[in-house]
Parts: C-alpha cells; structure tokens; sequence
C-alpha cells in the first residue's frame, strides 16, 4: 500500500460528532488530527443548512470516509440521541452501495459499548479513545496515516495543545460565540495545517 | 483492521483555504494568530511569591518597627 501512486484529489472524511460544549476538547483534536494526516472534513456545521439531512447525505456522498462518534448516545434530558446512529446508517449504506468504496469508521469511548448499543454493527471493530485526546490521536493513526508517516501521535498531540491555546483569539478573530460555527471551524482547520508545517519544519531542520 | 494510506500529500494551509473556500487574507491573519506567541499566565505559585514578597517588603517592616 505504501507504494501507491501520490494522489492529487485530496481525500476527505465526513466527521459525525456531537456538537456540545462537553465535547470541545475532542472536537478540535478530530479536527486538528485528520487536517494532519492530510485529510479534509465535511462536516454539516460547515455548510449553510439547507435541509440538515439533505446537506448530510451530500456531505457522505462526497466524503471518501466517514468517522462517525458514538461516545455520547446516552439520555440526553430525558431523550435518547439519535442523530450520530442515523447518520451512521446512512453512512453504511453510502458504503454498501459503492462496494466499500466509502470506509466507516467507528469511534467510541468505552469498549464493547457500540456493540450493545448498535448491535448491527458488530461486524465494525470500533476505535475506543476512553474520551482523551491521546486516545483519540492514537486511534486516528490507527486507521490513517500518510506514505512517509509524516506525522506522530506525539506531533499531533503537540499540535493539538498549540491551536488549543489559541482558541479565543482564533474565536475572536472569527466572530464565533461557539466552535461549532462555520468561520471557525475554517479557520481552525487552517490553524491546524500550519502548526503542522511547523512540527514538520523541526523535524527536518 | 488494515491501516489506510492517505494518497495525498498533506495540503498547505493556503491549499486549505481554496478547498474551504476561504480568502488568502484570511489564511494569512490565522497565519499571524498562530506565529505570535501566547503570552504566560502568572501561575498560582509565582502569585503566591508575589504576596509573601509583598508581605515582607522592607517598608511594611520600616513602618512595624516604627509603629513599635
């Protein structure tokens, strides 16, 4: 597989993560983790919502992947959520319908939860991350990484602290109340790739 | 389960921002965001050192022993 010819298209994943504030933290690393590894994210808060479903399915149907984060499927005051699992659903199908064109991936925080939960899926080994950016970071190498390896876990994770600590201004320079806006999710995504460029730059210096 | 190999070089971020459809400029002021360096919080324990120097300054000592 390493020796496969360097595409020009640059691939890109179509993340399905809860939008909550308790889930900031990961957010960014799935952000900053995938932009590393070269990938770009479709993700529904980036688009103007035409349709939420709607935008979805377009968003799988160009996505080459699709990551989909189970960790928070609990009650939700006092009502199941549902949005990451139906998404899921759709994703699969997308995938079935290509042959596996399209690759699902599934994450969670807890071992064996994803199987009880959408037991359907049982055939799909889940990425556990026990909700820390390290485990997040590791499970993204898992099942992504570039031809030279241009990136490691520890890089990423440095990576992730750099943008990390420069949210507000970030947030402030985007004119976003939340990081679950369109402009900022830009322009985290950008942060991300030049802080990139610059653990790089170490490297090879 | 297998690893995938991402064809595609690791875009730019101005690579980035075409795809995201953002401006130049705007890449380039996130550019600046994360160049300029963060500027150090005091931490709890240099706060404190702060206070006990405070607590001993010389003029507080002047003034107990004059008051004494």
């Amino acid at each position: 597989m390493d020796d496969v010819a360097r595409e020009s298209r640059i691939k890109s994943v179509f993340l399905n993560i809860p939008y909550d504030v308790d889930f900031e933290n990961l957010y960014l690393a799935y952000i900053v983790g995938l932009t590393q590894l070269g990938l770009a994210i479709n993700a529904a808060l980036a688009v103007p919502s035409q349709g939420r479903l709607g935008t979805i399915i377009e968003l799988i149907d160009k996505s080459d992947f699709s990551i989909h984060d189970l960790s928070r499927v609990e009650v939700s005051r006092g009502v199941p959520r549902f949005n990451m699992p139906v998404e899921l659903g759709l994703a699969l199908y997308r995938s079935h319908s290509t042959d596996g064109q399209h690759r699902v991936f599934i994450f969670e925080r807890r071992q064996y939860r994803a199987q009880r939960s959408t037991s359907d899926v049982n055939g799909i080994d889940p990425q556990i991350h026990k909700g820390t950016i390290t485990g997040l970071m590791a499970a993204l190498r898992n099942i992504f990484r570039q031809p030279e390896d241009v990136t490691t876990v520890p890089e990423m994770i440095a990576s992730y602290r750099a943008v990390k600590r420069k949210v507000p201004e970030l947030r402030r320079n985007a004119g976003s109340k939340s990081l679950f806006e369109a402009a900022i999710f830009q322009d985290l995504t950008v942060a991300a790739l030049v802080e990139s460029q610059e653990r790089i730059a170490l490297r090879t210096r | 389960m297998s690893v995938y190999v991402i064809g595609n070089p690791v875009p730019t971020p101005e690579e980035m921002g075409e795809i995201l459809g953002i401006s130049p400029d705007r890449v380039k002021a996130v550019r600046r965001i994360m160049s300029t360096p963060v500027r150090a919080k005091k931490s709890a324990a240099s706060a404190k050192t702060v206070r006990k120097t405070k607590r001993s300054s010389p003029a507080r000592m002047d003034r107990a022993a004059t008051n004494g």
